[in-house]
């Protein structure tokens, strides 16, 4: 197996036709020996025939001039020595934050496809790839793709409305010890904080985009006020070194199953003013009928700097009655519930277990569950309840044990509070062991013991986690924070209870065969589950969605939104650290590095070039001095 | 040039003549037959006695045989113009540094003119290109004659012929000429060269002098050859052939020019530059007849 040597720039080699002009100079040069005779009579009456042929003969100088040009050509024309048949993984960041535009001109993803397609000139043409996109998930686009291939797919992507989960992706591919190098193209930057850290393979990283300014809607969120009245709060960011001014518009519209008609009222405007690297609530206090408005967008105009314009907007929608009440029970003092109260259709009230222990039975009662935060009844409660790290001495669930990042070894996949999730991802710095009652199941094990137990009493539901899941994270911790909604869903039964959807994620749609799912753009799909899998609904762009089973006409009303602040503060640069891949215990010396220019020597010819340019310098200068010293001496 | 002019050469030099085939008329006495008849040693011929006429010169002989008187002429002897031609265009300055053509043509030029001057013969010094024409008479014009030639640099390019017309112009008694050039221009110009001369009744001595390189050319491969008086340039890249026939180009060249001489009475030598001017004066030349 050969290496190759190939070029990356092969209209150099049209410097060549300069060569034969050189030698032309130097013939047409008088550098022969010129000689003053008396007289050329005689000579110029000698034939023609008698002149022998003329030797051509060029001067050392010509020569090295010829193989300077030469090496200059070769060096423009940029030779790369590369092994073939590599493998290499190609990971595209296609996440929210990579539609941002640089300078208002091209987007950070636009540059980085033309990076990446500069960067496919230096590499072999025997290689292969195997294309990844980032978001919303690690998804494999194209297996063992040639060049060409790749730029096609290449050409046909977009930016997606979703984080770029760029960490789990490289530890994915790094994993898989499939590859022989892994390039990533991204918006972030690498920060390798350990640097005893090798990956297994080299890992080139094709950075793009710097700080732009953009102005987004961080959140959207609805709360009754005292006067029970309904409120929408669009919480306005502002990614800008300045204080920056914006107007945010609320718009109402029905959204149904098959109304014709869903055009957006402006309802209302109300311009704020925000301060740099910071947010500002928009309030808008909604009248108290709504007609048959069932869905609001929230959007903000600006004549500020907007890098990224995919979240301007945020949906937001809400059920007008049987909204979960629950009651978090922490003696940590809860702002928003300890990120509780961004959950829709719950509504959180938190107290401290003092405040607990004065509650009535009747009172407990009005909840359709309890949170124990680092707390627990003296006796069990009426009432479906978590118990988060609960003290040693909880009556419910005993602890035997406490260990320090705990590995998981196992976990109940047919319970639903487990059910689509990917619980190895989960990783508790340390974790309380529970010793399993026997009404009860361990939900998710590990080396010494159960983890999270739940069970079911007397029609009545506990479960308990030895892990934090609070304060509740949302998107910046998903699997915990599915792991709550999931448990949370378990204990009151409501499978309505969900935070923002967001685009990007895949909501499964259970028990029933088929779907009708009417999407943001008010197409109407039809959605069917087989035997052994069931139907999937993939959240790819924000709005409105109503869900209905089969050909019901009831169905479910639900909004996903583009919310994701570190996408959108695209000021900041959010670097990913490669230390925390040290888990994956390989012993290499392949290294990072933030370009890919490898494997190209044209460098060193350039510097041979100038050697020869300076040897025949050298030549022309210092040999007619020693020859004139010469003929002094 | 000052070395080959010792005193014992110049003592040498006052021992030669230069001879004439014809009788010419002189500007003064001197030393040789003149076609004017006068006073003179050798008897020239008869004429009838005219009332003034030196009664002494009465040939009584011839009154007894003819009982008519005749006077007795005498050629008288004067001096002898000698012109002495010099070439001083660039051809001329090669080689250079030893056996340079134009110091042994001014060596012979000096030499030719100091013997003339002995001899009481009045020497015009003709340098073509120089514009310059100097008469010397008498034995005091020796330094002059000397270093008026001593001081004579190559020129630049000019018409042999038409510097031949302009110093012919300026001599108006013919008289014995001397040509010292290398003759290197075409046959034409040189043929009417020396008819302007001809036509002028001179007696014409041809000292062709050529350098030893010019007469074995040797060049190295690859050279570039450029004529010092026109500039004009042959590439040169000459194997054996092309050497014989320059040899034999340069041959037929000079016997061109001998045959020409010997044809219209002029003497032709030809005088390799390496020649002694010692060697010409005082061996050539005399064998030659040009000296006594």
């Amino acid at each position: 197996m050969f290496s190759e040597l190939f070029f990356g720039n092969l209209a150099a080699f049209s410097l060549l036709a300069i060569a034969p002009l050189l030698a032309l100079a130097y013939l047409r040069k008088e550098n022969r020996k010129k000689t003053i005779v008396s007289s050329v009579l005689i000579l110029r009456a000698l034939p023609k025939q008698q002149f022998r042929k003329r030797k051509i003969k060029l001067p050392l100088r010509f020569f090295l001039e010829l193989l300077a040009l030469l090496l200059l050509m070769l060096a423009a024309a940029r030779p790369i020595y590369t092994s073939p048949g590599e493998r290499v993984a190609i990971l595209v960041d296609n996440s929210l934050s990579m539609g941002a535009l640089n300078g208002g001109t091209t987007s950070r993803f636009e540059e980085g496809i033309k990076s990446l397609k500069s960067w496919f000139n230096e590499e072999s043409s025997l290689s292969r790839y195997d294309f990844f996109v980032s978001s919303p998930t690690l998804e494999l686009k194209g297996k063992s793709l040639s060049r060409r291939e790749v730029i096609s797919e290449l050409n046909n992507l977009k930016p997606v409305y979703a984080t770029d989960n760029i960490e789990r992706g490289i530890k994915s591919i790094l994993s898989e010890d499939d590859f022989d190098s892994l390039i990533v193209v991204t918006d972030r930057p690498v920060a390798i904080s350990d640097e005893n850290y090798e990956p297994p393979i080299p890992v080139n990283v094709l950075q793009v985009g710097k700080p732009e300014a953009n102005m987004f809607i961080a959140q959207i969120k609805t709360e009754i006020t005292s006067a029970k009245r309904r409120t929408i709060i669009a919480v306005v960011g502002n990614a800008n070194t300045d204080e920056t001014s914006a107007t945010v518009n609320l718009y109402g519209t029905h959204f149904g199953l098959k109304n014709n008609n869903i055009e957006e009222t402006l309802l209302f405007s109300k311009d704020v003013s925000i301060p740099a690297q910071s947010t500002v609530d928009a309030t808008f206090a909604l009248p108290n009928t709504l007609g048959d408005l069932n869905v609001f967008k929230a959007t903000i105009e600006t004549s500020s700097s907007n890098a990224l314009s995919a979240d301007d907007s945020a949906w937001l929608t809400f059920e007008r009655s049987g909204e979960t009440t629950v009651l978090l029970v922490t003696p940590r003092s809860s702002t928003n519930a300890l990120g509780l109260g961004d959950i829709n259709a719950l509504s959180i009230k938190a107290i401290s277990p003092e405040e607990y222990g004065k509650l009535s039975e009747d009172e407990i009662k009005d909840f359709r569950a309890i949170i124990f935060d680092r707390s627990a009844p003296k006796k069990l409660p009426h009432v479906s309840s978590l118990l988060l790290i609960p003290p040693r001495e909880n009556g419910i669930f005993p602890i035997t044990n406490e260990i320090k990042n705990p590995k998981i070894t196992s976990w109940d996949n047919n319970h639903l509070i487990t059910s689509y999730l990917k619980i190895p991802l989960l990783s508790p710095q340390a974790s309380l062991v529970f010793d399993v009652p026997s009404w009860s199941q361990s939900i998710i094990n590990s080396q010494k013991g159960s983890l999270m137990v739940a069970g079911e009493s007397e029609g009545l539901r506990f479960a308990t986690t030895g892990f934090s899941l609070l304060p509740f994270e949302g998107r910046k911790t998903p699997v915990e924070s599915i792991l709550t909604l999931n448990v949370l869903s378990w204990l009151t039964g409501n499978k309505k209870l969900s935070e923002d959807y967001l685009t990007g994620t895949i909501r499964i749609l259970e028990n029933a065969n088929s779907w009708t799912v009417r999407l943001p753009s008010g197409e109407t799909v039809s959605l069917t589950s087989g035997e052994d899998s069931l139907a999937k609904l993939a959240l790819k762009t924000p709005g409105a969605y109503a869900l209905a089973k089969g050909g019901s006409n009831d169905y479910q009303l639900f909004v996903a939104n583009s919310l994701f602040p570190e996408e959108s503060d695209t000021f900041r640069e959010y670097p990913f650290n490669f230390s925390s891949f040290s888990n994956l215990n390989v012993d290499n010396t392949a290294k990072i590095s933030k370009s890919s220019n490898s494997n190209t020597f044209w460098q060193a010819i350039v510097w041979l070039a100038i050697l020869m340019l300076l040897i025949e310098l050298s030549l022309r200068t210092v040999l007619p001095l020693l020859r004139l010293k010469k003929g002094v001496s | 040039m000052e070395d080959s002019f010792s005193p014992s050469f110049f003592r040498q030099l006052q021992q030669l003549k230069i001879r004439t085939r014809r009788s010419y008329l002189g500007s003064r006495q001197g030393g040789h037959q003149s076609l004017r008849r006068g006073h003179g040693l050798e008897f020239a011929d008869f004429r009838p006695y005219t009332v003034g006429d030196d009664y002494r010169h009465i040939d009584w002989g011839v009154y007894g045989r003819t009982e008519r008187l005749f006077i007795r002429q005498f050629r008288e002897e004067q001096d002898l113009h000698v012109s002495v031609i010099v070439d001083t265009s660039a051809s001329m300055g090669f080689p250079k540094g030893e056996f340079n053509k134009l110091t042994l043509a001014k060596e012979l030029a000096t030499s030719l003119g100091y013997i003339a001057l002995t001899d009481g013969d009045t020497v015009t010094v003709s340098l073509l290109g120089q514009k310059n024409t100097p008469r010397f008479v008498g034995p005091r014009a020796l330094s002059r004659i000397r270093k008026t030639i001593n001081e004579v640099q190559c020129c630049e390019s000019f018409s042999f012929r038409d510097e031949i017309r302009a110093a012919v112009s300026q001599l108006r008694i013919p008289g014995k000429c001397f040509v010292i050039s290398d003759f290197l221009f075409e046959i034409e110009e040189i043929v009417s060269s020396l008819n302007v001369l001809r036509a002028k009744n001179f007696e014409i001595v041809v000292l062709q002098i050529l350098s030893p390189e010019e007469l074995n050319f040797e060049t190295t491969t690859d050279e570039l050859v450029v004529d010092a008086e026109t500039g004009e340039t042959v590439e040169l890249s000459l194997g054996r052939a092309a050497k014989q026939e320059y040899a034999r180009l340069l041959s037929s060249h000079v016997k061109f020019l001998e045959e020409f001489c010997f044809k219209n009475g002029i003497t032709h030598v030809l005088i390799p530059s390496n020649q002694s001017v010692r060697d010409v004066i005082f061996s050539r030349l005399p064998s030659l007849g040009v000296l006594k």
